[in-house]
């Protein structure tokens, strides 16, 4: 079976946000226009180990410069996967477009000696989407492909826990994938109280995936018409509608910091919450997506959707990543066992209280640490949050603004703004192919299944202070993994019938 | 009240048979039955629907967890089960830790990051009925307490009974954890489990508790540049940085305990929830007056200027060496405000 059938077949559309920046664009195109950083450091958001070093002292230059990078290797530049790009083991690589900006927001195109390189010029992305060449015209794309028979097999047996291989799937099954890359993210914490720089931007990055992925019924006979939908996932984050605690989906995260997610649902069940959901445009396969403002999270309705905490922090409107005052590197990220983990309290009240009242002072500093550190036993305990919330996904209603559909469906309702996508197969620009199938042989710009060949990288630039990392490009989600997560968590909490 | 309790893992064993979805918040602790039929499954468990594995012979949940679970100071586990007739096997065995019954009685086995180890046994009744109670549910929980030094077993929320390690040490380091049998499979739990929970003391919670304080961009600021400097600080002088680390949580482990014992603990406790709902709400005046009582009601029998580990702390030159490279906190009044004030409290002891 061929994706490009069932893609004809299962495309959705895409209702986007009126205040919408950034559209899904073609990936293979914006690596072809964006630098490409080795980053060496032990420490990836400090720009000291960039790229490689410029004439002048403190600038540093993209390893590979604009226009010199090929997703394929018979194509002109240097391949994306090229073994000598990855350097030693550790190393990471990103893609960078538009530059950065500083804390001010003027942009800061380049990595010098002065530059702060705090956050992704977003701005700059968008312009470059805008003005007419080659990065305009791959707007309105979408990536497919179709995992089955014996990828299928070989992907769930890769999943090492829980054993994927008990689900009761259906016969033949076939996972298809729409992937669509945004060139940038935007994710704001607490603006409802905040009203400065650091939580504005607490979130935002360059390059951002998304993803609709639908189970289906296989056909042994290859027939298109006879692949039967199952279950839909659609990714984004754990969210519900405002005014709702309950979720209807099972959730697969993705491995990178466990907060993006996939969500999974039966495929339009008669009954319950995901009634008719997702809904279908008049008697085709096509499905209406909702696209969240900034964030892109899909949806399949519309509204004003609360998004979950993050794991730990931000906090205090952004000031700090995670809920505390140590410094980068000091217990920070989360490894386990480290001697200054949970420390920042404690080194505050001593070092406060020394500072204040000298010796006594620093007694007075262990007796309040202590008292902070003095935990109460397990039963009766009353939970408040902390940290900075995340922005409520704006969700649009179908037609409030660019509506992006399969070339030749009519959209009831929805008389304007209408864009189809721009799909082709073996389209050629030069000496450049694209093609919106996905193949991760000839296509070095997917990672391999393997997890070690193919581009492993960042699709968005790293950014200076920024361990977690919240502000850097992901890199390309394992969707199949979060799907069958998804299925798992569902089918766990009994949010399907039987499988 | 932050949540001080960090879910490591938790397996309810609903769904389809086989699938071990490990359902806390980070997802990292998935199982894998092994030595397991699908007739071990049952769809209902303590209510319908919930699921539960009946246990035999080499029958386990082996968990590899994603990492190693390391600094396990504070740990807690409950589980829901139906123990058999006997009542005896393996509950969990995580290496360090591993908690199982004899006879109906729990028993609670642990391996310490410092060497040392120990067994506590629970009650057995002279008159032969098990304190567990046999072919029923039950939720079972053991806490171990590598602070304080001691352990517990409850059932449902009755304490059964609690021992005192005399070895303050968090566990060793473990890397794998089996559910329902001992890690060889050679101890399986006669029964069946619903339900199992395995928690640590958030390694962050204290500090989640520091930034659970409501201030205006101005301290924000301020504890900003505090902390770049601290981190500049720490970095140019490692070898202090992790000296005053261990001698705080060694002088704050060591108050901790001695604030546990019974002369100590109700006046202790008392103040540290006045402290705790001070500091949420922003009055560090409060703050100040909580430490203040505290110090002067139990300030001597907490040995506050002779306990050992604390005047380490206050002998020890890093601390001062460290401040003079981190930025003031003068742009924090309300908080340089309250150690002036309890200085001069805990003068008086001296």
């Amino acid at each position: 079976m061929s994706a490009e059938d069932l893609a004809k077949r299962f495309a959705p559309i895409l209702f986007l946000h009126p205040m919408e920046k950034f559209v899904p664009v073609d990936a293979k195109r914006f690596l072809e226009n964006a630098n490409l950083w080795l980053d060496t450091g032990a420490q990836p958001d400090s720009k000291a180990q960039w790229g490689v070093a410029g004439a002048a002292a403190g600038t540093r230059s993209p390893t590979v410069a604009a226009g010199g990078l090929s997703g394929v290797k018979t194509e002109p530049g240097k391949v994306i996967d090229d073994a000598t790009l990855l350097g030693t083991l550790g190393t990471e690589v990103f893609l960078e477009l538009g530059g950065w900006k500083d804390a001010s927001e003027t942009s800061e195109p380049k990595v010098t000696a002065t530059s702060t390189n705090l956050y992704v010029d977003r701005k700059s992305i968008e312009d470059m989407y805008t003005k007419p060449g080659v990065l305009k015209d791959s707007k309105f794309r979408y990536h497919v492909e179709l995992i089955e028979g014996a990828q299928f097999t070989r992907q769930l047996g890769m999943i090492a826990a829980p054993d994927m291989t008990m689900l009761k799937l259906p016969d033949h099954p076939a996972l298809l994938l729409f992937y669509f890359f945004f060139p940038a993210h935007q994710q704001s914490v607490s603006s409802s109280i905040c009203n400065d720089i650091k939580a504005k931007e607490a979130a935002c990055h360059a390059g951002d995936w998304q993803c609709m992925a639908i189970l289906l019924q296989g056909d042994p006979n290859g027939d298109a018409r006879n692949y039967k939908p199952m279950f839909v996932g659609t990714t984004g984050f754990v969210a519900f509608p405002q005014g709702t605690t309950s979720t209807r989906l099972g959730y697969g995260f993705d491995a990178e910091d466990g907060y993006p997610a996939m969500g999974v649902a039966r495929w339009r069940p008669a009954t319950g919450p995901s009634a008719s959901l997702p809904a279908l445009e008049g008697s085709s396969d096509h499905a209406h997506l909702f696209v969240a403002l900034g964030t892109h999270s899909l949806y399949t309705a519309p509204g004003t959707y609360d998004v979950l905490p993050y794991n730990d922090g931000p906090e205090w409107c952004g000031t700090f990543d995670n809920s505390t005052v140590m410094p980068e590197g000091w217990g920070q990220p989360d490894n386990t066992g480290d001697l200054f983990k949970g420390m920042g309290a404690f080194l505050a009240k001593v070092m406060g209280g020394f500072l204040a009242g000298g010796p006594l002072g620093e007694i007075a500093g262990v007796v309040a640490a202590a008292a902070e550190g003095y935990y109460p036993k397990p039963e009766g305990i009353g939970v408040v949050g902390t940290g900075d919330t995340p922005d409520p996904d704006q969700v649009p209603t179908a037609g409030a603004g660019m509506t992006i559909r399969p070339r030749g469906v009519n959209v009831a309702g929805v008389p304007s703004m209408l864009q189809d996508w721009n799909v082709q197969r073996n389209e050629t620009i030069g000496q450049r192919h694209y093609d919106y199938v996905v193949n991760r042989d000839t296509q070095r710009f997917w990672p391999n299944f393997d997890g070690e060949l193919g581009y492993q990288g960042r699709w968005g630039q790293r950014v200076t202070s920024d361990f977690l990392p919240r502000r850097a490009g992901p890199k390309f989600p394992n969707y199949f993994k979060m799907f069958m997560m998804g299925l798992a968590a569902g089918d766990k909490d009994h949010l399907f019938d039987k499988l | 009240m932050i949540e001080p309790w960090e879910l490591l893992l938790h397996h309810s064993y609903s769904g389809t048979p086989g699938v071990i979805f490990d359902d806390s918040p980070k997802r990292r602790n998935h199982g894998r039955a092994v030595g397991l039929n699908p007739a071990d499954y049952q769809a209902d468990g303590l209510s319908s629907g919930s699921g539960a594995i009946r246990f035999h012979n080499n029958g386990m949940v082996r968990v590899v967890p994603s990492e190693v679970w390391d600094g396990l100071s504070v740990v807690r586990c409950e589980i829901v089960c139906w123990c058999d007739a006997g009542g005896g096997g393996v509950l969990v065995d995580g290496g360090s830790f591993k908690f199982w019954l004899l006879d109906g009685a729990p028993s609670f086995q642990y391996e310490l990051a410092n060497t040392g180890s120990g067994k506590a046994f629970g009650p057995v009744s002279s008159d032969g009925t098990p304190p567990v109670p046999l072919n029923q549910w039950v939720t079972m929980s053991f806490f171990f307490d590598g602070i304080i030094g001691n352990s517990s077993y409850s059932l449902g929320s009755t304490p059964l009974t609690q021992f005192d390690s005399g070895q303050p040490a968090p566990l060793a380091a473990t890397n794998k954890i089996v559910v329902g049998n001992g890690l060889d499979g050679r101890d399986p739990f006669r029964g069946l489990i619903d339900d199992i929970k395995i928690w640590r003391l958030d390694p962050k919670w204290v500090d989640k508790t520091f930034t659970h304080r409501p201030v205006d961009p101005r301290v924000r600021d301020c504890w900003d540049k505090w902390s770049d400097g601290l981190g500049k600080a720490l970095a140019a002088d490692t070898e202090c940085a992790v000296q005053v680390a261990t001698l705080i949580r060694n002088a704050v482990n060591s108050l901790i305990r001695k604030a546990a014992s019974p002369a100590t603990k109700a006046t202790w406790e008392a103040a540290v929830e006045t402290y705790r709902k001070h500091w949420e709400g922003g009055d560090l005046n409060g703050v100040a007056d909580a430490l203040n009582s505290v110090i002067a009601a139990i300030g001597t029998d907490l040995q506050l200027t002779t306990d050992p580990a604390i005047v380490a702390l206050m002998r020890d030159p890093c601390v001062q060496r460290l401040i003079g490279h981190v930025p003031s906190l003068d742009c924090d009044p309300q908080f340089t405000g309250i150690w002036a004030k309890t200085a001069k409290t805990a003068e008086a002891l001296s």
